[in-house]
């Protein structure tokens, strides 16, 4: 579902793309604005936290390059998950390629938030930060994009490439492990 | 732990921190939050999770905006100037693309100056953003611009193929004019097909009328394929036709011995394959 826009009263997204697609660059900042900040956590939550903004944007300039390839089968927040998903795995393949490292997985993950750990001044953020970063990558992406997000497990299916039943059983299983970090 | 076994009630909880709920559903959920302390436990960590482990990064979203912006505009006119050309060629045989203004062709270098007035109001990576931005257009944009360098490498490269193709034509040329004269089989020619190039119009008609010259073209390609040096006491290429295709049962037998033999007496064979020659003139000779 698309993020609240009644307090502004802007059109939806339907009518956005459509304006998008004569040409109508407001209507592409609107969206911008509408799904910057979804994106950017979403981004972040996958572990590119250097260049949030530049995947970002870079989100945006390939769905606007490719709005005739977008039949709005999916719902265009889940599409743009999807694009930046696409992009973010595709940037950790290139460094691995390139510096020859390890892309980073459930047991390298935790090092990663040390920046945003120091920006937590609340123990227990930080201990959920934590808890975020135990859990599998898939955990992870569908935990976010159920928690922070919003998401539908039918959107979510679409962004990760799996089923509402996975997308359901890997949002009930991130939250076990969550509830047992916590109360443990 | 999880001691709530309703799972049809935490999966809505999301839902209800999201409001994303509808009025029946929501008082299904309160109602049983009421009751159960595990989900009320549970709703607390998603809205402390959704406040506080989900911060946002810190974007830029009005320089994303401008970037995006900038994308679209040289999209745009790069699609415009691709049609409006085309248009433009088929009204007035290219001279100027009709119905556009200068003003609408936007080259890279003027897209990135745009972006770079726009983030210039405190933006960082403005550049390596802009290129990104740019190289991620499907369509070629306007105004390219081919480095001098490049160019140059182009014209040495189109001109060195050029002379080779040449050297190499005419080079052949003369390797198959070489064993019809040493077949000795012109002399019952027509005149026109002494002259006749073997190019062009002539060539069907000198065919016709030199059957026979047909295989020498083919030892004179063996010799050429095995880049046989220049003999100087070859006959002037002027002294036999020259012609392309033809079949080796059109000879007579005569002709095809005259042919193996100066294929026998040829000095510069293949030396990649020494051992072709006797075995295509056995073949040559059974099929005879």
């Amino acid at each position: 579902m698309p993020e609240p826009i009644a307090a502004t009263n802007e059109p939806d997204d339907a009518v956005l793309l459509e304006r998008c697609r004569c040409g109508d660059e407001r209507a592409a900042t609107v969206l911008v604005r509408r799904y910057t900040p979804s994106l950017a956590r979403f981004v972040a939550s996958l572990g590119e936290r250097q260049e949030v903004e530049e995947v970002v944007q870079d989100t945006f300039v390939r769905a606007f390059a490719s709005l005739d390839g977008f039949r709005g089968e999916s719902s265009l927040r889940s599409w743009l998950f999807t694009i930046a998903r696409n992009l973010v795995r595709d940037r950790v393949r290139s460094r691995a390629r390139k510096y020859q490292v390890v892309p980073i997985e459930e047991s390298h993950a935790v090092t990663e938030h040390d920046a945003l750990d120091a920006a937590m001044s609340d123990e227990t953020e930080r201990r959920l930060g934590e808890a975020l970063e135990l859990l599998s990558p898939m955990q992870r992406e569908v935990f976010t994009l159920r928690v922070s997000e919003g998401l539908s497990y039918r959107e979510i299916a679409t962004v990760v490439g799996s089923t509402e039943g996975a997308a359901r059983v890997h949002y009930h299983n991130a939250m076990r492990s969550i509830r047992e970090f916590i109360d443990g | 732990m999880v001691d709530c076994t309703r799972d049809d009630i935490r999966d809505l909880l999301p839902d209800l921190v999201h409001d994303q709920l509808g009025p029946a559903e929501r008082a299904r959920v309160e109602q049983h939050l009421a009751e159960c302390a595990d989900c009320a436990a549970e709703l607390k960590l998603l809205r402390s999770l959704r406040a506080g482990a989900f911060a946002t990064p810190d974007v830029n979203i009005d320089r994303v905006a401008a970037a995006v912006r900038a994308s679209i505009a040289e999209s745009a006119a790069a699609g415009a100037h691709d049609g409006d050309a085309l248009s433009g060629d088929l009204a007035s045989g290219g001279a100027v693309p009709g119905g556009m203004a200068s003003d609408d062709v936007v080259s890279i270098d003027e897209a990135r100056r745009r972006l770079g007035n726009v983030a210039a109001t405190g933006a960082v990576r403005e550049a390596p953003r802009t290129r990104r931005a740019s190289g991620r257009t499907k369509r070629r944009p306007a105004g390219i611009v081919v480095p001098l360098s490049w160019r140059i490498a182009a014209g040495i490269a189109l001109v060195a193929a050029g002379a080779g193709g040449y050297a190499l034509t005419r080079g052949g040329a003369v390797l198959r004019e070489r064993p019809v004269e040493q077949a000795t089989v012109a002399a019952s020619e027509p005149a026109a097909s002494d002259a006749a190039p073997a190019t062009g119009a002539n060539r069907g008609a000198a065919k016709a009328a030199a059957p026979t010259a047909a295989a020498p073209m083919m030892a004179g390609d063996m010799a050429g394929a095995a880049g046989a040096g220049s003999d100087t006491s070859l006959p002037a290429p002027s002294a036999g036709p020259l012609i392309l295709g033809d079949a080796l049962n059109e000879l007579s037998e005569s002709d095809m011995q005259a042919l193996l033999q100066s294929v026998d007496d040829l000095e510069a064979m293949p030396d990649l394959e020494p051992h072709q020659l006797p075995l295509l003139a056995s073949v040559v000779e059974g099929a005879l």
